[in-house]
């Protein structure tokens, strides 16, 4: 009895430390990569990376300036046709979608959000670029909407279905109609959780490369239209890395950390909202 | 006009409702439109089994096979060390870790999960490619290995907090009367805990997976990009998606060439969609 009991405590605290050591394996690489990342690439982040075009092959210096703007362009053209779509979607499942077709459109939810995000650069591709016959910042910025939706789509759902009903009752019982209640009252409400859900979309495409690879397609110099090629961070620190240049790979390093930087920017200011919205909650 | 004004709202949110609906069938028509004609020149037969890919060659050769048992073997090599990995995890964050080691973790697995994969191909490149490289004596260190690894690296976030989600919203009674009842910890999670988050657990891997079999940019860094048939994981592979993001660009449209390209999306597709398939059977299996 007792060597039983023994054996399966040992086993129990064998177990338990794989476990322990499994984590601590899982994240050590991870901040490996940030220290990694720092020392690689702090030395390259200075004024003229922010403020300068690349320069042409072999001459040294120069920045990324027209990649930062690129990159911050098209992710803000995205939302603005993404976010509405996804925000609206997600408030048909949570208050008007039957059962059947919400279930339907949940399941495309998740198809999408599942798609390959080069699949999404070839259906952008043949949608917008080969009928516009050019690259164009559109055609990237559509490629990204496309992977932001779904991942609007579904904590938009979540946040307006914690919106307590009473608040729903008593607007419609004092006569406000359903889609006034839907606007004013339940929307407004559920914004904060839904603002989170924003940021962390954009969070997502924001390191996108493979959509942008042959829609917004890169471009060394500053973009004069909307139907012109467009650089963007990723891509810019893509064509860096694989060249052969050892001033490029470090501009490289520096776009990476700043990449990064912008995209943990992001989600801080999502998790901060959050945090602001549960300590208001917890005041009534 | 009010009235109007309230059936035009309920309207624009009935509309935006469909769009997920609606997006998933253009991808799909648009893939297929230009990917089925290729069989008007290819038998299906020869574009799946065929063991060459070298559409440039005349006349033009596009057998994914290769491709296919590339992404494969990154994938299979991905998910062999991902999923004991994440699961190990998942089980610590979710049951062993005390509070505040827990939100600590949580949020640094999040962060892992929102480094862009062009950046863990970068670090590949530099950094794990010289490791393999060495550790192995191999002519290259670009290997589907190195692919594995650092896609690995990439699942590894999904599958913790997935599961993790599964294995926390299991009911605490389980728990405590398995507990009242003398059994250690360890057979509490082994014999009570994991079975009753199976279903959530499944998907996760699911999920996991598709997210490896999709990847694309650290992918075409890491593994060489030669479409051979691949023998051993120490080999320079090319997978589906490294290949439409490296041919794309450069092919002529209406080429036999492009319309490969749009076939091996479609393959891509179809593989993604029935992976979420299957993740949300496993889903909706608990729900019952």
């Amino acid at each position: 009895m007792k060597t039983v009991n023994r054996k399966r405590k040992i086993i129990n605290f064998i177990m338990v430390s794989i476990a322990l050591l499994c984590a601590i394996v899982t994240l050590i690489p991870l901040f490996n990569i940030f220290l990694y990342l720092i020392s690689k690439g702090i030395t390259s982040v200075n004024l003229d990376f922010f403020t300068h075009l690349p320069k042409p092959v072999g001459e040294a210096g120069g920045g990324m300036a027209n990649a930062i703007t690129g990159t911050l362009l098209l992710i803000a053209l995205a939302s603005l046709w993404a976010v509405p779509i996804g925000v609206f979607a997600g408030v048909y499942l949570a208050e008007f979608g039957d059962y059947k077709i919400a279930t339907i459109i949940r399941f495309t939810a998740d198809v999408l959000t599942g798609v390959p995000s080069i699949v999404i650069g070839v259906f952008a591709y043949a949608l917008f670029v080969l009928p516009m016959k050019s690259f164009s910042v559109l055609s990237g910025a559509f490629a990204l909407g496309f992977m932001m939706i779904p991942s609007i789509v579904r904590p938009t759902e979540e946040m307006i279905k914690r919106v307590p009903h009473t608040l729903r009752e008593a607007a419609l019982a004092v006569g406000i109609s359903r889609a006034k209640t839907t606007i004013h009252i339940v929307l407004r409400t559920a914004m904060p959780g839904i603002l989170t859900a924003v940021l962390l979309a954009l969070a997502r495409i924001a390191g996108e490369t493979a959509p942008l690879l042959f829609t917004a397609f890169g471009n060394r110099f500053w973009s004069h239209s909307l139907t012109e090629p467009i650089a963007a961070l990723p891509l810019q620190i893509f064509s860096y890395a694989i060249a052969p240049y050892d001033d490029w790979h470090r501009q490289a390093w520096a776009g990476a950390l700043v990449l990064i930087a912008l995209i943990f920017l992001i989600t801080l200011i999502s998790r901060l909202i959050l945090a602001a919205k549960f300590k208001y909650r917890t005041a009534y | 006009m009010r009235r109007f004004k309230e059936f035009l709202i309920e309207k624009i949110i009935l509309l935006n409702g469909f769009a997920c609906i609606l997006f998933v069938i253009l991808i799909f028509f648009f893939l297929a439109k230009d990917g089925l004609t290729l069989f008007k020149t290819v038998s299906p037969w020869h574009f799946l089994f065929g063991t060459l890919w070298n559409p440039l060659a005349e006349p033009p050769q596009v057998g994914i096979l290769p491709l296919f048992l590339g992404s494969l073997i990154v994938t299979l090599g991905a998910t062999v060390i991902s999923v004991p990995l994440g699961m190990a995890c998942a089980i610590f964050i979710g049951e062993i870790a005390p509070r505040w080691i827990r939100e600590l973790l949580k949020a640094g697995v999040e962060l892992l999960a929102a480094i862009p994969s062009i950046v863990i191909g970068f670090i590949g490149m530099t950094m794990l490619g010289p490791i393999v490289k060495n550790l192995f004596h191999l002519p290259t260190g670009l290997t589907a290995l190195t692919g594995s690894l650092a896609l690995a690296f990439m699942a590894i976030p999904t599958i913790v907090s997935i599961m993790e989600d599964a294995i926390s919203s299991v009911p605490r009674s389980y728990k405590e009367g398995s507990l009242a009842l003398g059994a250690t910890h360890w057979q509490t999670i082994h014999r009570v805990i994991i079975p009753a988050a199976s279903s959530g657990i499944v998907a996760a891997v699911m999920l996991g997976i598709g997210r490896v079999i999709g990847e694309t940019m650290a992918v075409m860094m890491l593994t060489g990009n030669a479409s051979v048939l691949p023998k051993t994981i120490l080999e320079p592979v090319r997978t589906m998606t490294a290949t439409i993001a490296a041919e794309m660009g450069e092919t002529v449209r209406g080429s036999e060439h492009y319309f490969a390209l749009f076939a091996l999306g479609l393959v891509l597709f179809v593989i993604t969609f029935f992976i979420n398939l299957a993740a949300d059977a496993a889903l909706h299996q608990k729900q019952k």
